[in-house]
């Protein structure tokens, strides 16, 4: 699954371990979902999506085969 | 803008490690579940070395493998309340590593028995264990290098 969270993080001029606080996360895995190699929860999806006030689609979009 | 901490594409082994045990919520997890494992392994040995050396009378010598018991209970509870509670990278890691422990032990103790009735010797339990940990180990250092 695609993002663009370390696009919408850069906007903010958050660093990971801000936007990892934030959303209660390690900074693990922000850099994971950032690096494409964990696919975030439904939930923290949601919270990610919401903490930009986008919608999930707008954050996250699936891999085209 | 992008912070120079987060410039590499993937994390180096030691950013890795500063955060690999997670939120402060799960570092407080993890020292409780140290903490029990702590007292458990010395009432296994203490409980050992009083059993072996007939310390104590017939009848209350139960109490010892019962108390260990217990206390091993309390670990392991300490232990799930770790892994409900905790970030779910830190969670996905943390099952990997017991996936890879359990494949690892069930393997080993099912193929080992071949070895056996070939003519290796024949192992202890506490062998199972010792494989079982190490390749849960394994697995949760596998797991790490994946998601960094």
């Amino acid at each position: 699954m695609k993002n663009k969270l370390r696009v919408l993080r850069a906007e903010h001029d958050w660093s990971q371990a801000s936007l990892a606080d934030q959303l209660g996360v390690s900074r693990q895995t922000v850099n994971a979902i950032e690096t494409g190699k964990y696919d975030p929860s439904l939930p923290l999806a949601f919270k990610v999506s919401g903490l930009f006030g986008l919608s999930i689609e707008e954050v996250f979009e699936p891999d085209t085969p | 803008m992008f912070h120079e901490s987060d410039g590499a594409e993937r994390m180096s082994w030691s950013e890795m490690f500063k955060c690999a045990s997670g939120t402060e919520a799960d570092r407080r997890n993890q020292y409780r579940f140290l903490g029990w494992m702590a007292i458990w392994g010395l009432s296994f040995v203490g409980g050992t070395a009083l059993l072996r050396d007939e310390g104590i009378a017939s009848p209350w010598k139960w109490i010892v493998p019962v108390a260990a018991g217990a206390l091993a209970l309390a670990t392991m509870s300490a232990y799930l309340k770790f892994l409900r509670e905790a970030d779910e990278l830190t969670r996905k890691i943390q099952t990997d590593g017991i996936a890879f422990g359990f494949g690892v032990g069930l393997i080993f103790t099912i193929g080992y028995q071949m070895f056996e009735w070939a003519g290796a010797p024949t192992l202890d339990l506490s062998a199972i264990a010792t494989v079982m940990l190490v390749s849960f180990s394994v697995g949760q250092v596998n797991a790490m290098r994946r998601y960094r």
